[in-house]
């Protein structure tokens, strides 16, 4: 018989659950129009669909006001914990829960199909319920600070990725989905393991529980690290970062496009985010110093694996597949210096991330329009055909390398000299490197960024059937990408402006 | 001052237009741009002179401190006016030279670019600003040299350029950050004034080296150098334009533009001075041994280069002055004979000094641009260059270190600048070797306007050096020395050690003319040079780069699904390892070995253990593997009972069994097994991981067990189990009660996942029908 004290218990958080709800707005918005969608699906027919992508932009667009209302009713410093301690509303979450937003309308504004394409309107249902089903997951991961929670949305993560990867149902997909479905099992596993550890150490699965940190000091420091690297390496695949990077290049590949192009960019960022909390609860225990030294490993090896194959890489996808296991290093940098500012500068290279990527991606994606192939040498004097696409494409490769006049470059800018700021303050060798090996890895990407453009207007046209298909949508979507990667270079200020207002609430246990 | 950047890219954006508008002559429209810019720079001549300084602050991100701040002082006066006025000179120049050429519309866009962003350089006072620029002009070089981009070899010299340029730019950068990093702040004005913080700072050696990697690539410098000659595929306005007036000179505006806050340390002294002496004497060396006219300029302008470099390194105000003297006459004559090249090119269709000859008939205008380009060139005595080469020798004379060396030094490529001046002036337009049938003709008046001002110049200016060039020089040199120091120039010192010394440099330039060609059939072993030279080294490293991209692909991501598990598995040993080394832990701790404690039955079961595993690895059946791994499952669920845990025992007994029956149920549903071997080499690789890896979980699990795991829980189970679950064994407690939603919670999943099993079994997949 529970006693009247627990009754108690459970009337509280019953009662704090039901006052989480209206905090937890956009999320029930996305929930919601995904059972709208999985319905309309149903009951209509294959005529209909293509409303369906309308809803998702609809649903999204309507989440987005929801959560600019969060962003502008909560203060600065302030974090509101929500259904009993599983998710936290920070301005940061709700700063990735734009970046998320983002990426979610130009994932469906890209494979939006063309006037001129009817019957090539064969974007299933599915496709779109599990893009907003992802969208879901992100926003839940950057809250989450319950390793159980951190686990549940990693995984509604992974496994509409998991779909939405083989939906294809061609070989090359089904290779990637199984690779896929392989590697998230085992680092699931690896992360489920870990998180079990720590459970076992604390008493708690509250990362930002005082009585999580009490747990942990209490623990000798080599279990805990052997239980920081399991849990890490569920992560790590989230943000395809070195060991944990193999599936991306099959998956790029093997993928429709705009899915792709969301996987390179929300899920990371998620991972990073998560990672950034868990790091933090983690790394007042004495731990700092290598848990530093490991993170800055994995970022140098990610850097360094994904652009010295770049480099060889004669498909297009596949060459930003691994382009974006580089920028995951790069990323990586950014928390690695465990300071305000590297955060910071991490939160202003995922935005800009966001529109660089997105609009390589376009661009892949109107090339292969044009020639019907993702081979870069059939890109081959391109850019002479079509000049107004070739000169965003050199801004766009210019902005992923991190050279002027572009956003990338203050973005890498920023991460460099967050590096160099921790380093002189700090003195340790591994930041160091970690900028030698950041500056290094600039100058290689710029031999294969520019592949591209060099492709474009320095050969002549091989191929001489060059479709002559008009992308209206996708080419102004792209002249919308590229003029905020310009503007935010003269103008960085303005998003700099936002960033500061976010204080990581989440460090405030650190001093 | 923000305008006179800006104009530039605004116009570069309408070139197009105004293209399709004009036709052919646009480019003498688009001239104006630099001549407008030229007049309005000369509006602040007065006052530079006078030693004003005019800065300009429009706020960028002011939160980092990073601003288009712009600053005209002399120096960039200086340079603003020579990039303005030989960009004038260069665009009436090319209108008529482009006129062949598809597309000049962009050729105009990208050269437009490219001052504006060298104007922008110069007038830059904010570090970041400055590095942005810097990147701009090598980005706009890039382009220019790329294009005739119909030949390979242009292609290939502009991407190698851009490389060369852009990674150096990058060192830049780090040395500005690190720059910045020591001064907190990026306001070149503010650094000057706490220098001696920068040169006492122990990060000062890699500021410099960073700054210099950078000045060094773009100026061409030993090893950098191998880049120029190669640009010479571009466009002759552009050879003269980017890569012998304006572009190269970058390199030696950030040295000069430094030179207060970063000079007089012996570091940065010896390091420009080597530098620059090795530049100047292989630049010269080489410059004799070709024959291509644009070869020999490329390398004469390396040469050149190398002088400023080792004046700027002497570090004397003398020094600086005539390093400055020294840049205009060399802009003024080698812009002049690059577009000569151009014009003998266009006209002759050849650039090869053994081909030509006599041209002075066909072509009168040019040629006496040509005389007075060499004479200047040479040092003949009231010409400019004359000037520039009296200070240097004078410099040398009294430099502080090593003078001796320097004067030789200075004296061997005069006198190769002589004998190519020779060369030019007189084997090209003069010397009379008749080859067969010739008729040219002289080049349109268009082409002619810009190479004839420019020698032209080089006489006036020496003629009356004391009032046209006098005045600003001065200023420039009290920028970049950092004091107010007179300068005097006039050609007439009267009969001195110098003049002397003068005298013997055109004496024995003439002779080296006349051996010239002796001289290039000495085999200098230059193939030797040549293959293992800075371009060895250059292709070398590209090379290198996509040999370790091949290897690291073919480890890192072969395709093979082991593989990525090997180097998943061997980066979390290392990992680990690397923690253990740095806590300086015994790797493996022995003495927590307690053998006597080990019973004989859990020896056998241990020795199970190890033949299954050793089945498993030799066996070719998917049946045997499974059962294999269902004997280590058992052979661990039966030590677990051994140590107490009958539950977990049990877990895994069941665990074990349910795997070992579903992969016998899909057995039957997969393709034949087909083995593929591993390489030896492979399978070595893939046992030494696993070992490693197994040594140190074991190693990890010792020293864990070492330090008993304090925890709030179990102390609370053993207190309540009894209390509040009313049983015994605490973990069905837990189980059952404590955590009972969560124990529901996974029989659910687990009947979800059955049902799903179930589902798909029975799922009857008919062969090309997915649905």
């Amino acid at each position: 018989m529970p006693d009247v004290s627990q009754m108690q218990g459970l009337t509280n958080k019953l009662a704090e659950i039901t006052a989480s709800v209206s905090s937890f707005l956009p999320e029930i918005s996305l929930a919601v129009s995904i059972i709208i969608i999985l319905i309309y699906d149903l009951i209509t027919h294959k005529r209909q669909r293509q409303y369906l992508l309308l809803f998702a932009l609809v649903a999204l667009l309507l989440t987005g006001y929801l959560t600019s209302l969060q962003w502008l009713s909560a203060s600065r410093g302030a974090e509101e914990f929500l259904f009993n301690d599983m998710l936290v509303l920070d301005k940061a979450s709700i700063f990735a829960k734009f970046v998320f937003l983002v990426a979610g309308i130009l994932t469906i504004l890209m494979s939006w199909p063309d006037r001129a394409h009817k019957p090539m309107l064969s974007i299933p249902g599915e496709q779109v319920i599990l893009l907003v089903g992802l969208v879901l997951g992100t926003f839940l991961l950057c809250m989450s600070v319950n390793l159980l929670m951190v686990y549940l949305a990693l995984e509604l993560i992974s496994l509409c990725s998991y779909i939405l990867c083989t939906m294809n149902g061609d070989k090359p997909g089904s290779e990637a989905g199984l690779k896929f479905i392989l590697f998230g099992a085992v680092s699931s596993a690896f992360m489920l393991y870990g998180m079990s550890l720590f459970y076992g150490f604390t008493g708690s699965l509250h990362i930002n529980d005082p009585s999580f940190v009490a747990g942990l000091e209490t623990i000798h420091w080599l279990p805990l690290t052997v239980a920081g690297l399991l849990v890490i390496s569920g992560f790590l695949f989230k943000i395809a970062a070195f060991p944990f990077q193999v599936w991306a290049p099959d998956v790029y590949q093997g993928s429709p496009t705009p899915i792709v192009a969301f996987f390179s960019v929300a899920p990371k960022i998620a991972g990073l985010f998560i990672l950034i909390r868990f790091t933090n609860a983690y790394s007042f225990v004495d731990l700092a110093t290598y848990w530093q030294e490991i993170l800055a490993a994995v970022a140098i090896l990610s850097m360094t694996v994904g652009n010295f194959a770049a480099i060889r890489q004669k498909n297009a996808k596949r060459m930003l597949a691994y382009s974006s296991i580089a920028h995951g290093g790069f990323l990586l940098c950014g928390l690695v210096t465990f300071t305000d500012f590297g955060l910071s500068a991490l939160l202003f290279y995922a935005a800009i991330y966001v529109l660089m990527n997105f609009a390589a991606f376009l661009i892949v994606m109107l090339l292969e329009g044009k020639t019907h192939s993702l081979e870069m040498d059939t890109f081959k004097g391109l850019g002479l055909k079509f000049p107004v696409l070739g000169v965003l494409t050199i801004v766009a490769m210019i902005a992923l390398t991190g050279l002027p006049p572009t956003a990338g470059f203050t973005a890498k800018f920023l991460i460099f000299s967050s590096i160099w700021a921790a380093y002189a303050s700090s003195a340790k060798p591994i930041l160091l490197y970690l900028l030698i090996f950041g500056l290094f890895n600039t100058v290689i990407s710029l031999a294969y960024y520019l592949k591209i453009p060099y492709l474009l207007f320095f050969k002549e046209s091989a191929v001489t059937m060059v479709s002559d298909r008009k992308d209206y949508l996708k080419n102004i979507l792209l002249v919308f990408l590229i003029i905020p990667i310009i503007l935010l270079f003269f103008k960085s200020e303005w998003l700099l402006y936002i960033i500061n207002s976010i204080t990581f609430v989440f460090q405030k246990v650190h001093k | 001052m923000l305008l006179i950047v800006l104009i530039g890219y605004i116009c570069a954006l309408l070139v197009p237009v105004i293209a399709k508008a004009l036709g052919r002559s646009h480019g003498y429209l688009i001239a104006l741009v630099p001549l407008g810019v030229f007049v309005y720079l000369s509006t602040y001549f007065n006052r530079i002179v006078e030693g004003e300084v005019i800065s300009r602050q429009y706020n960028w991100v002011p939160s980092l401190d990073v601003n288009f701040t712009f600053q005209l002082d002399g120096l960039s006066l200086f340079f603003g006016l020579l990039i303005s006025f030989f960009g004038f000179l260069i665009f009436v120049y090319a209108a008529a030279y482009m006129k062949g050429y598809k597309e000049s519309d962009k050729f105009f866009m990208y050269l437009l670019i490219f001052m504006a962003s060298m104007l922008g350089l110069v007038m830059s006072s904010n570090l970041i600003a400055l590095f942005i620029f810097w990147e701009l002009t090598s980005f706009s070089s890039y382009l220019l040299i790329g294009f005739s981009h119909n030949a390979k070899t242009s292609r290939n010299a502009a991407l190698q350029a851009f490389l060369v340029t852009a990674s150096g730019g990058l060192a830049l950068l780090a040395g500005f950050i690190i720059l910045g990093e020591v001064t907190q702040t990026y306001e070149l004005v503010e650094i000057l004034s706490i220098h001696e913080r920068v040169i006492d700072h122990p990060y000062y050696l890699a500021i410099v080296i960073l700054i210099l990697l950078g000045a060094f690539t773009k100026s061409a410098q030993f090893p950098f150098h191998f880049w120029l000659p190669n640009a010479m595929a571009a466009p002759t306005p552009v050879s003269a334009y980017l890569h012998s007036a304006t572009m190269v000179k970058a390199g030696i505006y950030l040295i000069a533009r430094f030179n207060p806050t970063l000079g007089g340390t012996e570091i940065w002294q010896f390091t420009l001075m080597i530098a620059g002496g090795i530049t100047m004497l292989l630049g010269a060396i080489l410059a004799i041994q070709h024959t291509d006219l644009k070869k020999i300029l490329a390398y004469t302008t390396i040469s050149a280069l190398g002088i400023l470099v080792l004046m700027l390194g002497a570090g004397t105000s003398l020094a600086i002055q005539s390093a400055m003297v020294f840049l205009l006459a060399h802009a003024l004559y080698k812009g002049a004979l690059f577009l000569i090249t151009g014009n003998i090119d266009k006209q002759t269709g050849s650039r090869d000094v053994l081909e030509l000859s006599g041209l002075y008939k066909f072509m009168p205008f040019t040629g006496v641009a040509a005389f007075l380009a060499c004479f200047s060139m040479a040092g003949v005595l009231p010409f400019f260059g004359f000037i520039g080469k009296e200070l240097i020798y004078e410099a040398a004379l009294h430099a502080t270190v090593q003078h001796i060396a320097l004067l030789v030094a200075v004296i061997v490529s005069g006198v190769a600048f002589v004998a190519i001046a020779i060369e030019i002036g007189y084997g090209l337009f003069i010397q009379n070797i008749s080859f067969s049938e010739r008729n040219y003709k002289e080049a349109p008046v268009a082409m002619l306007v810009a190479p004839v001002t420019l020698a032209v110049l080089g006489l006036v200016f020496g003629l009356f050096a004391g009032v046209l060039v006098q005045p600003l020089l001065t200023q420039v040199s009290n920028v970049v020395g950092n004091e107010d120091l007179p300068l005097e120039l006039h050609f007439w010192h009267g009969f001195n050690l110098v003049l002397m010394l003068s005298l013997l440099t055109l004496l024995l330039g003439t002779a080296l003319f006349f051996v010239r060609k002796g001289i290039r059939k000495i085999p200098l072993h230059l193939d030797y040079l040549y293959n293992h030279g800075p371009t060895a080294w250059y292709d070398g490293l590209l090379q290198l780069i996509k040999r370790f991209a091949r290897l690291q692909t073919s480890y890192f991501q072969n395709g093979y699904l082991r593989n990525y598990i090997a180097v998943i598995v061997a980066f979390f040993s290392f990992m680990l390892a690397s923690v253990l080394w740095q806590f300086d832990l015994k790797i493996f701790p022995v003495a927590n070995f307690d053998i006597d404690n080990v019973r004989f039955y859990e020896v056998i079961i241990l020795a199970f253990t190890l033949v299954a595993v050793f089945v498993f690895f030799k066996t070719r059946s998917r049946l045997t593997s499974i059962v294999t791994m269902g004997v280590v499952g058992y052979a661990v669920a039966i030590i677990f009972i051994f140590f107490g845990a009958p539950d977990v025992a049990i877990t895994q007994f069941l665990i074990e069994t349910l795997t070992v029956v579903l992969f016998v149920l899909i057995l039957h549903k997969l393709p034949p097994l087909r083995f593929y071997p591993l390489k030896s080499f492979q399978n070595g690789l893939y046992i030494i991981i696993s070992i490693g890896f197994g040594l140190l979980m074991t190693s990890v699990l010792l020293l864990v067990t070492e330090h008993p795991m304090v925890s709030g829980l179990k102390a609370y189970f053993a207190e309540n189990t009894y209390i509040l679950g009313k049983g015994k064994n605490a973990v069905n407690v837990i189980l059952v009660d404590f955590r009972a939603l969560d124990t529901m919670g996974e029989i659910s999943v687990l009947a979800i996942a059955a049902i799903g099993i179930v589902a798909l079994l029975k799922l009857k997949l008919v062969k090309g029908k997915m649905k």
